[in-house]
This record gives structure tokens, C-alpha cells and sequence, in this order.
């Protein structure tokens, strides 16, 4: 059976459900013996939220993975961001290329704009090099000398930091992976989006071990307590993760969106209020999108 | 230990025994120095600051409350009466952590957990409301140009409010861990007054 599955415009956290469905859903020998097509030929916008959760999503199938095969997009600078964000050099690990020839050379990370390439967290020692990484770019970005702690420099290394040890914490084992980019706005300020995104237990399954009713709970009822409550499976004095979100959005002018199971919550700029998301496909693992202003102090 | 200002004497830091990032606020390092810090603390005497030195260290904010949560608790809460915590980050690069991890703290304590914070700047993190920042930055104030406390007469003729008023600000940031009562003096007419010296 042939799968051929697609995404046009934007590759981003919110397109990867008509992309990755497919592959998700099957399973087992079904999943095996099935044959599915990417097709990104119509992409013209790649954002971290499309490059992280795509690669873990691929990650929680890597064991029964099908034939798989990726149209690369058309648009040149598109492929080359695909190239650079070093999503494509995982998928031809998995998957038969189509139409990257060129793009295939690329060093993942070579391009301006690209803050952290795709990064692959494992072990505590491979976020230590995530963060040194991002903090010599913002240094960059934001005019910083080495070793100046400015507010926006802090707040976002925290939050990726806090989020980041959550993998660690609540993804049973799997690894986790990262994915930022910095942009221009319509109006010319700049922001960065931070993806990060593994294919874990999930955040409800995660809690449940401290919280049994979440069990059986539906997952965007705990992800909007979560959020709201500092929920943490250890110990009630842990849960900064999403404070430290939350702190860093509200702080730099940012947004979130979180999506873990058949949950997705955001929050957006310039807002307090906590939108939820109902009727998604359920998903392995969690995955969070960031975006903050970073503009020098 | 050297004296600090008026009738405040500064113990030998505590540190974290392993440079570099931390983010486990379990891990062997962290609960360490929160045991050291609180114990510390309790066997200090009175008029004692006890300093959290962060040199060449990385904390997540989970790991920043972990280590200061149980001391502020006990500040705050009047169980070591006179002794205080002042952390000391010489590079700043953990005080948007430890202000993070403060605030959540605070807010799932329902206590306000504050700190004296050196690192480029004196600066205070966690929950800080606006006046107790204000009757800090006062006394500190006339503590550093001229070596002098606050007393809730000073405070009272810079902001323009009741003597009452004054002293009130004066206890809460005192019941916050952030001033002592290094002294009482008397007044001309009667009675007496406490003379405040920041924590730092």
C-alpha cells in the first residue's frame, strides 16, 4: 500500500499532522509493509517547529519504518533551509531523497539565520554543548561580549535549558531534539523560535506516576493544568520548566505552543490566557514551539 | 568571618562542590549545598550572613530553588532570627534563574521569597514587590555613601510618608531577610527607634 502524503506553504509544528498521520497511525507489519511518500515539493517555509518534531516523530518509528521517500521542496532557498537545519541529512539516513541533489551538501547549521541546527539530546553532556552553542549565537545576535548575562541572554537560555533537562526527565529514555532559527518580523524585529520536541511517554503519562487520576485523564486537561499548576512528577518544589517558559514569553514579548498526546495548549504574544486545542490525533513524545523577541537589552 | 557593616559578620561561603551546569535539582551537588546552606544557617549567631558563592557554576532555576528554597523559607519564616542568605554570581548568569525559581517558589509556598544578589550589581531577585525594592535601594543607599543605617525616621522624611508607614516598610523588608536591626537608638522626647543596615 502507498501512502503519498503532503504539505504546501509551511512546513510547521501545526502542518506536520497531514505529513506524519499516515506513518503514525499504521502499525506493526501494516506500518512495515506500506510504503509512504513526504511529499515537501510544495514548501516554501520551514520553521524549527516543523524541523524537531518531524525528526522525533521519525525517531519513535525508526524500529518498523516503512519505504519511505521525501520530494524535497522545489523552491531552491527552501531546500537549502532544509539542508541546513539539518533535517534532511537525518531523513536520508531513512528515507529515499528526491530532487536535493545540490542541497545535499550543505553543512547543517551553515546557513545565517540558523541558531541551533538539529541537535540530537541524549545525555546531559550533549545539552551542556546545546547551550555553550546557543549562548556564542546570542552573543551574536544580541551584541553581547563574551560572558555579559543580559535579561533576554538569561531568559532564554532558561527556558531552553529548563524544557531541555523535562526531556531528560520525562521522555523515558528517548532522546530529545532541538532546532532554532531566528527571524525578522513584518515590522523588522527580530525573534527566535526555538523548537524542541522528543517521542517520550508524554507529558500526562509522565504525571500520572505522581498523579494517578492522569491516568486515565484526556491529555489537554492535563497539559492546561500542568501549565497552570507547575505540575511536576517529582516533587511539588520542581515544575520551573514551564515557569520559566512562561517567564521568558511573557518577559521578551514571546509566545509558546505545547503539544504532548492528543493536547496542544499555546499561549499567545502579548496574552495571559491559555488557549486550548482539542480534537488532535494522538501523538508520541511532547513538542514545544517558543518564540520570544531578541533584541538587545 | 569579617564584619560586613554594623553588627553584621560574614561567614565562610558555601559553594557547589562540582563546577559547571547543573540541572538536577537531586543530583548529589544540589542537595549538598542546600543541606550546607541550612545548616549553616541555623548554627550561625545572630547578625551572621551566610553567602552562596555560584563562581564557575550554571544552575537551572529548578536547581536555584532547590539550594535557596529551605534557607529563605527559614528566614522568612523566623526560625534564624538575624541570619541571612546573599548569594554572589560573579558573571550574573544565574540570576534570571534564581528569580525564576524564586518567584515559582513563592508562588507555590504562598510566601514571598526574596534575595540580596551580587553580581556585576547588587540586585534583589525573586518576588520583589516595587516598595520593598524601594526601601532597599535606600538604606543600601545610605549605607554606601555614608556608612550609615536607616532609621524609620529617614525613610519616612525621603518618601514622604507617616512615621507608622516608614516602619512598617522597614519590617517587612527586615521579615523578608533583606535588612537587620543593627541597633536601636533613643530619641530626643522619648522612647526609641531601630537603625536598619541592608543585607548584602
Amino acid at each position: 500500500m502507498v501512502y503519498r502524503c503532503h504539505v504546501r506553504d509551511t512546513l510547521d509544528m501545526s502542518a506536520l499532522p497531514q505529513l506524519m498521520d499516515p506513518l503514525l497511525q499504521l502499525h506493526g507489519e501494516a506500518r512495515a509493509s506500506s510504503e509512504i511518500v513526504l511529499d515537501l515539493s510544495g514548501v516554501r517555509f520551514i520553521t524549527p517547529g516543523g524541523v524537531a518534531p518531524f525528526a522525533a516523530l521519525i525517531h519513535s518509528v525508526y524500529e518498523d519504518l516503512p519505504r519511505l521517500h521525501l520530494h524535497a521542496p522545489t523552491d531552491a532557498e527552501c531546500c537549502r533551509y532544509l539542508a541546513s537545519s539539518g533535517l534532511l541529512q537525518l531523513l536520508a539516513d531513512v528515507a529515499t531523497i528526491h530532487g536535493a541533489d545540490v542541497a545535499m551538501g550543505i553543512r547543517p547549521g551553515s546557513a545565517l539565520n540558523t541558531v541551533l541546527p538539529l541537535t540530537r539530546l541524549s545525555q546531559n553532556a550533549d545539552l551542556e554543548d546545546l547551550l555553550t552553542q546557543l549562548e556564542l549565537k546570542l552573543d551574536g545576535l544580541l551584541g553581547c561580549s563574551d560572558d555579559t548575562w543580559t535579561e533576554t541572554k538569561c531568559r532564554i537560555i532558561s527556558a531552553v535549558r529548563e524544557i531541555c533537562a523535562n526531556v531528560f526527565q520525562h521522555a523515558g529514555g528517548t532522546p530529545g531534539w532541538v532546532s532554532a532559527q531566528k527571524y525578522r518580523s513584518s515590522k523588522g524585529n527580530p525573534f527566535l523560535e526555538v523548537s524542541i520536541a522528543d517521542s517520550g511517554v508524554g507529558i500526562r503519562r509522565s504525571l500520572a506516576d505522581r498523579y494517578p487520576e492522569f491516568a486515565v485523564a484526556d491529555d489537554g486537561d492535563v497539559l492546561v493544568r500542568m501549565v497552570n499548576e507547575r505540575l511536576s512528577r517529582h516533587n511539588p518544589a520542581r515544575g520551573c520548566g514551564y515557569f520559566t517558559l512562561q517567564e521568558a514569553t511573557s518577559k521578551l514579548d514571546g509566545s509558546f505552543r505545547l503539544r504532548s498526546g492528543s493536547g496542544e495548549v499555546s499561549r499567545a504574544r502579548r496574552s495571559r490566557q491559555l488557549v486550548r486545542a482539542d480534537g488532535r490525533a494522538a501523538w508520541p513524545g511532547t513538542h514545544l514551539e517558543m518564540r520570544v523577541t531578541c533584541a538587545p537589552d | 568571618m569579617k564584619a560586613l557593616s554594623r553588627g553584621l559578620i560574614r561567614r565562610s561561603p558555601i559553594t557547589i562542590a562540582t563546577t559547571g551546569m547543573h540541572t538536577d535539582p537531586d543530583a548529589p551537588d544540589i542537595t549538598g549545598a542546600r543541606e550546607a546552606l541550612l545548616d549553616a544557617l541555623h548554627s550561625a549567631p545572630a547578625g551572621t550572613v551566610v553567602p552562596l558563592v555560584l563562581d564557575g557554576i550554571s544552575l537551572s532555576a529548578s536547581c536555584a530553588a532547590a539550594v535557596l528554597m529551605p534557607s529563605l523559607s527559614d528566614v522568612v519564616g523566623g526560625k534564624v532570627p538575624g541570619r541571612f542568605v546573599v548569594v554572589e554570581d560573579p558573571s550574573g548568569r544565574n540570576r534570571w534563574d534564581g528569580d525564576a525559581g524564586l518567584k515559582k517558589e513563592s508562588e507555590r509556598l504562598g510566601r514571598k521569597l526574596v534575595c540580596a544578589w551580587q553580581s556585576k550589581e547588587l540586585d534583589l531577585v525573586g518576588a520583589v514587590d516595587p516598595q520593598v525594592r524601594s526601601t532597599y535601594d535606600f538604606v543600601l543607599g545610605r549605607w554606601r555613601t555614608g556608612g550609615d543605617g536607616a532609621t524609620a525616621r529617614d525613610l519616612a522624611g525621603h518618601f514622604d510618608v507617616s512615621i507608622q508607614a516608614a516602619s512598617n516598610r522597614l519590617s517587612k523588608a527586615s521579615s523578608l531577610g533583606l535588612l537587620y536591626e543593627a541597633d536601636r537608638e533613643t530619641v530626643s522626647g522619648g522612647g526609641a527607634q531601630f537603625v536598619f543596615v541592608p543585607v548584602m
